[in-house]
């Protein structure tokens, strides 16, 4: 790989913001978020593997990052994936919920 | 068409970083959709009685139910949630971007020699850079729109393009294009002034030119001119315009002195400028406009609707990024008396236009000509994001 001749900064200027009482909690919101996305990689990256077997039978990592889903695997992946979101910070549905049925 | 490559479509992200931006997409979709409808309804089911019940009347404004929502656990968990998307949304693309970074100034560079579309590119590097800019990364962006990494930087305005892709990419109306806000400003004056020939056109802080390109499809015969601050926003807008053959004339330029000369323009536009504007700046800015427009040309400015015309939940809901987004100007901007404002500015009040205008790209064109010909303007708000609030005056 070319050795990059930038290096773009991660934190933005400004005051972060906080949500909580306890920054605390902020931070481990901000970790909490970036693992849900490292999982649904995992899970993009498994998906891809098995839809290659299923196709090719071989596959190697060359193949695996050249991989484009087509629109329609795109579609059941995006769906997927929002349904993942939904299930891991349900918590923030459930106040909602529980108010609409009483 | 040239032979010079599309900077706007030469980043390549891997598996993981394509899944990383399909994951923010949706998270997004999830968030201002999904989660925020939960929170709507937690503060209709109870924070809204609740505040009625103690105090014998609903929340007067935006502030208040802002005061009455902060500590609840949903808004804490959904701006958390949102906050972090955000973020995530320009890291997501950040290394693509790097490993293309020397291919894309090339091009970059090529494309401002070569001008084969016939557009133009002049730069600026002594403009004056708003302090709001300088001090703080707007929406969070990293380096926001102005800053240089090394010579004939492209950086943030590949981070820009690419971002904002993944910015939207989840929410079902704003899928199909980019510049959705100008393609649908010019095809609604095309269709509603069928008189109106414009021959020269600016949009003010055209960032990347997404929001440039539609005036010139619209009015191929039209000289169509962008200005901003970035210098890196408009190298990657100028090279993408000229690869796709649209002659755009992009300056790199302060809007509150940009330079033109009085009664040159026929239509002044923006897309989302303002709310990054100070107040005093905005004034001096609807003066410049007057100023350059050509005496019958039209400023019409897309923004978010002023406070005056939405309720006090929806004012709390879009002020968000003014507190959170690195956008500090936004609710004071929508906080202004906009007729009263555009008239000490130089635009009569009975030649004011303000207008929402539905999503060119996602509404039927019947119903869309049925808008830009007929009285029906109110068809939707802002929140769903069909429709777009303009606003501005004839010269």
């Amino acid at each position: 790989m070319p050795e990059k001749s930038v290096h773009l900064p991660l934190r933005s200027k400004g005051k972060r913001a906080t949500f909580y009482k306890d920054p605390a909690v902020d931070q481990l919101f901000a970790i909490i978020t970036m693992l849900t996305q490292e999982l649904s990689v995992a899970f993009d990256r498994i998906e891809t593997v098995e839809r290659m077997l299923d196709k090719n039978g071989v596959i190697s990592r060359a193949d695996i990052e050249a991989y484009k889903p087509d629109e329609q695997e795109e579609t059941e992946r995006t769906a997927r994936r929002d349904e993942y979101i939904g299930r891991v910070f349900n918590i923030l549905h459930q106040e909602a919920e529980a108010l609409l049925d009483s | 068409m040239s032979n010079i490559r599309n900077v706007g479509e030469m980043v390549e992200s891997n598996h993981d970083e394509y899944s990383r931006q399909r994951f923010v997409s949706i998270l997004r979709k999830r968030v201002l959709m999904d989660f925020a409808g939960d929170m709507k309804t937690i503060y209709q089911k109870k924070v809204e009685p609740s505040f009625e019940k103690k105090n014998g009347r609903k929340p007067k404004d935006g502030r208040e139910v802002r005061k009455a929502m902060l500590h609840e656990p949903v808004f804490e968990g959904w701006s958390s949630l949102r906050y972090n998307a955000q973020m995530m949304t320009w890291w997501s693309v950040q290394p693509a971007v790097e490993r293309s970074l020397d291919e894309l100034i090339q091009t970059a560079k090529d494309a401002k020699d070569a001008n084969p579309a016939g557009g133009s590119l002049e730069l600026n590097p002594d403009v004056d850079v708003p302090r709001e800019i300088t001090e703080l990364d707007v929406h969070l962006m990293p380096g926001c729109f102005h800053t240089e990494y090394t010579d004939d930087d492209v950086a943030q305005g590949a981070v820009y393009h690419y971002g904002t892709t993944v910015f939207s990419g989840g929410l079902p109306h704003r899928r199909i294009t980019k510049g959705g806000v100008a393609s649908s400003i010019a095809n609604y004056l095309k269709l509603a002034y069928p008189d109106f020939k414009p021959e020269r056109i600016l949009d003010m802080g055209c960032t990347a030119g997404a929001n440039t390109t539609p005036y010139k499809e619209v009015y191929p015969d039209a000289e169509v001119h962008g200005i901003d601050v970035g210098a890196p926003l408009l190298r990657f807008g100028h090279a993408r315009a000229e690869a796709e053959g649209t002659a755009l004339h992009f300056k790199q330029a302060n809007a509150a002195e940009s330079g033109y000369p009085d009664n040159h323009f026929d239509i002044i536009t923006s897309s989302f400028f303002f709310h990054e504007v100070s107040v005093p700046d905005t004034k001096k800015i609807f003066k410049e406009c007057h100023r350059m427009l050509k005496p019958g040309g039209l400023m019409l400015h897309m923004e978010l609707p002023p406070a005056d015309l939405t309720d006090p939940y929806y004012n709390f809901y879009l002020d968000w990024d003014a507190f959170y987004n690195n956008e500090p100007h936004y609710e004071k901007f929508r906080g202004l008396d906009f007729p009263k404002t555009l008239a000490g500015c130089g635009f009569k009040e009975d030649k004011q236009m303000m207008v929402r205008i539905p999503n060119y790209a996602s509404t039927p064109p019947d119903e869309f000509k049925a808008v830009a010909t007929g009285d029906e303007t109110l068809r939707r708000d802002h929140g769903n994001g069909a429709v777009w609030f303009t606003f501005g005056g004839w010269k």
